[in-house]
């Protein structure tokens, strides 16, 4: 194994023609978020993430203890301290990765680049890669990472516990009349949750009318002078790396109804954005702030 | 030149009319409608609040970033005598630049200044960096503009080179919001920062309106400038100054915004001659009205999306196409 990723590297190095040597252990086809079938070990010990979401979901079905290393924006759950960083940047060491012998590397389309893909199957490593817009894609990419981390049954549980906290979010949302909202993700420039997001659907779940939904992007900037038009009665704006971003851009949206009754809420981003288990959390928190009459 | 003081009087006027115009067109365009009779009679409603608070303080910081980096192209251009310098040539951009984005990347750290960090850092790193080079521009202590030009391109070597590491060290968040800045963006402004900018706009306009003579000496060359009894290392000095002001000033509340320094200089010569007493004061208020329409152009070009350019990113698409067909119209016609 070690002759053999050494081959690999040196393989790199030159440019020569790819290696394709044979996997030592028996394998079995997974389907990945991008939907590109991935051959990996039947129960494989050493696993990687270079995607926050991707770590937290690992933790989530129990495959915790089998990760070996992650990347520097990993930050839960706790445990995840204790485990080696493969580079702080978009470009994560490579020869780190190697060295480490991992089976499976976990990324996501959110956090890693298509040539970090590329460039680790080059050398003969499985890489699953999520993609995750919507609500449904996140609850795919739980299955499809617990099929190949051979956490199915627990993947399973994990979503079944989440569909149902979601349904009664829902369901307690929709006793009341919905409150029109808008998720601001950065201040400046003004970027919002488009229809095209999970956020969107958290947001509309938890009794949220958003009045970004025109948008049909993910994320998409935004005009201030079309918020103050849509004037939500509810404002609530992610942090990112616990840092607050400053209110004063928004404490002089005056006409803003949410600005007038002091309504501009903070939400931990993490909880929000990052497309895992916590999204659970990230939804009540909103069904807290929209709703602050229940519970 | 007889008859000096009255066109100076008519192409100023004619200027400010311009820029009225502009900022007129600023006010009434936006993404949305806005009912101005009611924005007038109640002036916290969604209307006056765009109005007011959105549309007429992003359009006066536009006007004021304008009216300051275009004198200052004007000036850079008379006093390295060299067509192709702009308010950033010397290193200011740069300077700018990394105290700029060190400012978002550090944030938390470099947070007591509350709103006011980064134009702080920005101006003060633009000063670092005009400091810097007129101290290697100079031989033998007078400033030489072609060393002060190498000294100004290297600096700004140094600097994109240092902000690039400050984006990729910092976390993607600090990384994206430096980069938005450092597009050149009429962002959001409170009303105290636009009597700051406007109190720096305005010494340092005058300041090189009050230089323009030398200007003009110095634009034909030392000797000439020696013959009518100009004291060239004094008048290059206070240029170096006024200009540089101007130019930190302007990037501290917008970035740097691109273009604006070079185009409006050169148009306005090829229509109103090189005197500088008319170009000082035109250049000013047509910079300002070219920043405000370009952000008005910046704010409506994705419209149909609900999305906004940023003011730097359009200068540059609308402001490189139009400088080249001046290029080609004026063909080999002297510059100066």
């Amino acid at each position: 194994m070690r002759a053999w990723s050494h081959l690999a590297v040196l393989s790199m190095v030159c440019g020569c023609a790819r290696t394709h040597a044979h996997p030592p252990v028996a394998t079995h086809a997974v389907r990945d978020g991008l939907g590109r079938v991935v051959h990996v070990p039947f129960d494989p010990a050493r696993l990687i993430s270079l995607a926050p979401s991707s770590t937290e979901i690992l933790f989530a079905i129990g495959a915790g203890e089998k990760v070996v290393a992650v990347d520097g924006y990993s930050d839960y759950p706790p445990e995840v301290r204790a485990r080696q960083r493969i580079g702080s940047d978009l470009e994560p060491s490579l020869e780190r990765i190697v060295a480490l012998k991992p089976e499976i590397v976990f990324t996501a389309t959110s956090a890693n680049s298509e040539a970090t893909v590329n460039a680790l199957e080059r050398l003969g490593i499985a890489v699953f890669v999520s993609r995750s817009g919507s609500l449904a894609e996140i609850f795919t990419d739980i299955a499809g990472i617990g099929d190949a981390s051979n956490r199915e049954r627990e993947a399973d549980a994990l979503s079944q516990k989440m569909r149902a906290e979601l349904d009664l979010i829902g369901a307690r949302a929709r006793t009341r009349p919905p409150v029109s909202a808008v998720v601001v993700v950065w201040p400046e420039p003004l970027t919002v949750a488009g229809a095209g997001s999970h956020v969107h659907e958290l947001l509309q779940l938890a009794g949220g009318t958003n009045l970004a939904a025109d948008s049909p992007q993910p994320f998409p900037t935004y005009s201030t002078e079309r918020l103050l038009k849509r004037a939500p009665e509810v404002l609530i704006i992610g942090t990112h790396a616990q840092a607050a971003p400053p209110l004063a851009t928004f404490e002089r949206l005056t006409s803003i109804p949410a600005v007038q009754n002091h309504r501009v809420h903070l939400i931990d981003g993490d909880l929000l954005f990052r497309p895992g288990p916590r999204i659970i959390e990230g939804a009540r928190q909103l069904e807290h702030l929209l709703h602050p009459e229940l519970k | 030149m007889r008859g000096t003081p009255a066109r100076v009087v008519a192409v100023t006027l004619g200027s400010l009319l311009i820029l009225c115009v502009s900022l007129a067109a600023a006010f009434a365009f936006g993404v949305e409608h806005v009912d101005f009779r009611r924005a007038f009679s109640d002036p916290d409603s969604v209307d006056g609040v765009i109005l007011f608070k959105e549309r007429m303080t992003r359009g006066a910081l536009a006007a004021l970033v304008g009216a300051a980096l275009s004198p200052a192209g004007v000036a850079f251009q008379a006093l390295l005598r060299n067509p192709l310098a702009d308010p950033y040539v010397l290193g200011v951009s740069g300077g700018a630049a990394v105290a700029g984005a060190a400012a978002i990347v550090l944030g938390g750290a470099a947070g007591f200044l509350g709103g006011w960090d980064l134009p702080v850092w920005a101006f003060f790193g633009a000063l670092g960096a005009i400091a810097i080079v007129y101290a290697f521009g100079r031989v033998r202590g007078r400033l030489v503009p072609n060393v002060a030009l190498l000294a100004g391109v290297v600096l700004n070597a140094l600097a994109s080179a240092l902000v690039l590491a400050i984006r990729l060290l910092a976390e993607p968040n600090a990384a994206h919001e430096a980069m938005y800045w450092l597009t050149g963006n009429i962002g959001p402004v409170e009303p105290s920062k636009l009597v700051v900018l406007s109190v720096y706009v305005a010494v340092g306009v005058i300041g090189l309106f009050a230089m323009a003579v030398p200007m003009n000496a110095l634009a034909l060359g030392d000797e000439s400038a020696h013959a009518v009894g100009i004291d060239t290392e004094r008048s290059r000095r206070l240029i170096f100054l006024a200009a540089s002001l101007l130019t930190g000033a302007a990037v501290a509340f917008a970035g740097p915004i691109g273009f604006v320094g070079i185009v409006v200089p050169h148009v306005l010569r090829g229509i109103l001659g090189p005197d500088h007493r008319v170009l000082i004061p035109a250049s000013a208020l047509v910079g300002g009205a070219f920043v405000v329409i370009a952000h008005l152009l910046a704010r409506l070009a994705l419209l149909v999306v609900g999305r906004e350019l940023t003011v730097g990113v359009l200068t540059a698409l609308a402001g490189a196409p139009f400088f080249l067909w001046v290029l080609r119209r004026r063909g080999t016609e002297r510059f100066f």
